[in-house]
């Protein structure tokens, strides 16, 4: 076990893979002089060369060229800069990466990772700062993975790029310079499977990305007052781990889901639907949601705080669905 | 003076009773030793009666619903004597509200004013705050108990009224740490959820269904069936003796009119096999302890239009065949007319089941816990035996035994067996 950052572990997944397969190539925006603005990249144009590749400032061409190149049976990776971008190429993301396979009847394989760096950071105002997992959330045909330390992002990551289907691969900024344990040796973080980060009685709080530390340290401050939090750290959020969902929901009988994104049409709709559908006679209290206020994220520090969710928000509503003072 | 109708404890066990019928109405004159209403409890349907003269003014309990013992169900006030509604809820309005007791004689005139203005600590009834069961503070102005999902199943599970329950939850709604609880629902809810769904296949294919709700005798009896298959480590022996000299018994008390049964004649030989063999008429305590005794009571697996029933036929080694057939008759009589009491299945220490009448020529018993052994007895057959250099017809009957292996071991069962074999076969033995 090594404790390096969270960037360093997507770089040595990204060393990994593309010294295992000469198909894995990188286009992206300022990545080689720069090396990714989060320092993701740095290192990887010298070991490379031009599979590291910087591309003209347009999300539609690179996520259609890299459409292109994993149709002739490479294995792309796109970077999007900032996720808050994901949108100008929507209809590459949703009407062709994410629908050629069922068009053409499976013929081809669309082995194509899309890294996302999403989330609140440094005051970077209301088009730097989203969580924006809810948009792609509706669109079949995609896979999408969030990690939550440096450990994951790398098995994530390298699992993304072996998977012959497209994965967004959300990876938030705050993370990226923070560090933890990584195993040593070549390993892998599955798809479609949650970890439980802490096991617990009273409570299931569902959560995923940097919500998952936050989570952490309010559960620590929780467990003086005798109350037992289990924290399921989705890291697939499409398609999601229901069953362990389910599983812990009908042990604690209470479920609160956190993210940074806002509240309405999240993933956080998407669970508490699924809980009630499946496990309604289990519960003791309706499902909360944490999340961003409906807003889009200001500026001014004093004024962001507010929209985002925080950690008391977390903690109000596990003493909500504990029916407690708090 | 009022009186109150409290949940009686029909046997040791009982601690709450399912009010299947009311058979006064609220405002009906009652006398005492009259029937009320009927409770179901976990063993039989029993008949409760009034203790005092009177009006019964007031249903608490409504009929299907389940009730703690010791619970108020209603109350029996005098004629034109007013009653205190029972408490209601911190927060409710007027709980100093009376309501009176009428008799169906009075006329719909405008006699029935309110006395109000008695006070209620000048009532002789039950004061508010001890009136039970209290209005739960959930109910709203409909009726509608306020209650978390979770809760509900909880209820439903330990057979408690959510009427009966005060809520802690926002604007008093139930939820699940009101339910009170001995460990078991929720180890059953896992258990539950572990187990493959049943109803997996898709019931719209099917030409039709129909769900059945058990009563709760049967309800009780697969709850205790499924605890011993899932608990017991039981194991069964399988053996067959020579019927002749029973059946000759049988025919010779038949001849006389003495109701004296096969079945009977088997338990108490069974009985006296079970004297010899203490481990096989005893209880397991748990915890490395089994209770043997010295009497022998039998329960008696009986068949009724209502389903299985197991009475006891008590004190099988000190009764005669002649007094345990006339105690049988009974017993049986009494379980096809649905009159058994509580005080009948008290106290079985080993079991009997015969299915011998139905031609079943062997099967093998669930042991009834917590009790360490069933015998189960088969039909009467003929078979070849060899006999000086060819064959003679005898009549056989098999039977086995069903063992609690931590009481009792292979070859104490076989002992045991053996003994019951020749009991069977030489029943004079008895006298030995």
């Amino acid at each position: 076990m090594r404790t390096i950052s969270f960037s360093q572990a997507t770089l040595e997944a990204m060393q990994e893979e593309m010294r295992r397969d000469p198909t894995v190539f990188v286009y992206g925006e300022d990545i080689v002089r720069q090396g990714g603005i989060f320092g993701q990249f740095k290192g990887l144009p010298e070991e490379f060369g031009d599979r590291i590749r910087d591309v003209p400032i347009s999300e539609t061409a690179i996520v259609g060229a890299a459409l292109g190149a994993a149709l002739t049976g490479t294995r792309p990776v796109a970077d999007m800069h900032f996720a808050d971008f994901i949108g100008v190429a929507f209809d590459e993301i949703a009407n062709q990466i994410a629908k050629n396979r069922y068009m053409f009847g499976g013929q081809a394989n669309i082995p194509l990772v899309i890294r996302a760096p999403d989330g609140i950071s440094k005051q970077a105002a209301a088009q730097h700062s989203q969580s924006v997992e809810g948009w792609v959330q509706n669109i079949p045909g995609l896979i999408v993975v969030a990690p939550s330390s440096p450990a994951t992002a790398k098995g994530l990551l390298k699992s993304a790029i072996r998977q012959n289907d497209p994965v967004i691969f959300f990876e938030h900024k705050v993370l990226y310079p923070q560090k933890g344990p990584v195993p040593d040796g070549e390993y892998f973080t599955p798809i479609g499977k949650a970890e439980i980060r802490k096991p617990g009685t009273d409570v299931t709080l569902v959560t995923y990305s940097i919500m998952v530390q936050k989570s952490e340290e309010v559960a620590m401050e929780l467990e003086k007052e005798g109350i037992s939090v289990e924290i399921i750290d989705l890291l697939t959020l499409k398609p999601f781990d229901t069953a362990t969902i389910l599983e812990s929901v009908k042990k604690t009988h209470r479920c609160v889901v956190a993210h940074e994104a806002v509240v309405s049409g999240g993933l956080g709709a998407e669970i508490a639907a699924r809980i009630q559908e499946k496990a309604f006679f289990h519960l003791d209290a309706p499902v909360l949601r944490v999340g961003a206020k409906d807003r889009p994220i200001p500026f001014s520090p004093v004024l962001e705080n507010y929209i985002a969710a925080q950690k008391d928000d977390i903690r109000k509503a596990i003493y909500a669905v504990l029916y407690r003072e708090g | 003076m009022a009186t109150e109708i409290l949940m009686p404890q029909l046997g040791l066990t009982m601690t709450e009773g399912l009010i299947m019928e009311w058979k006064k109405r609220e405002g009906e004159k009652v006398s005492r030793g009259e029937v009320l209403f009927s409770v179901e409890n976990d063993k039989a349907t029993i008949d409760v009666s009034a203790q005092a003269d009177g009006v019964l003014a007031r249903i608490l309990g409504p009929e299907m619903v389940t009730v703690p013992v010791g619970s108020a169900v209603g109350i029996i006030a005098g004629e034109n004597e007013a009653v205190p509604a029972p408490a209601a809820a911190p927060g409710a309005k007027k709980p100093e509200t009376t309501v009176t007791a009428t008799t169906e004689a009075i006329p719909a005139s405008g006699q029935l004013k309110p006395q109000a203005e008695l006070k209620p600590n000048t009532q002789p009834g039950p004061q508010p705050e001890q009136a039970k069961p209290a209005l739960a503070q959930a109910a709203d102005d409909t009726g509608y108990i306020r209650s978390s999902p979770y809760a509900r199943v909880l209820a439903d599970a330990e057979g408690i009224n959510l009427g009966t329950i005060r809520g802690t939850g926002p604007e008093g709604a139930i939820i699940a740490r009101d339910i009170p609880l001995d460990s078991r629902p929720r180890e059953q809810m896992q258990q539950l959820d572990r187990m493959p769904p049943i109803a997996q296949t898709p019931i719209v294919q099917q030409a039709g269904f129909v769900d059945i709700n058990l009563t709760r005798i049967q309800s009780v009896a697969a709850e205790r069936m499924a605890q011993s298959w899932a608990t017991i480590p039981q194991f069964t022996l399988y053996d067959e003796a020579d019927a002749a000299a029973v059946q000759a018994l049988a025919e010779r008390f038949k001849s006389e009119q003495k109701p004296v049964s096969l079945t009977v004649i088997l338990a108490k030989l069974l009985a006296h096999t079970a004297v010899k063999y203490p481990l096989i008429n005893a209880v397991w305590l748990g915890g490395g302890k089994v209770r043997t005794f010295r009497d022998v009571m039998v329960n008696i697996a009986m068949d009724t239009p209502e389903g299985l029933v197991v009475p006891v036929l008590p004190h099988c080694v000190t009764r005669g065949f002649g007094e345990l057939g006339r105690v049988m008759k009974d017993l049986s009589e009494r379980a096809k007319n649905r009159s058994l009491t509580p005080a009948d299945y008290e106290g079985g220490t080993i079991t009997l089941s015969n299915l011998g009448m139905f031609g079943i020529k062997r099967f093998r018993a669930i042991i009834n816990p917590p009790q360490t052994a069933i015998l189960a007895v088969g039909a009467i057959s003929p078979r070849l035996v060899p006999s000086g250099s060819g064959y003679v017809s005898r009549n056989y009957i098999e039977f086995s035994l069903t063992a609690d292996h931590r009481v009792v071991d292979g070859a104490y069962a076989a002992r045991a067996l053996a003994h019951l074999r020749n009991l069977i076969e030489n029943p004079l033995f008895l006298l030995d």
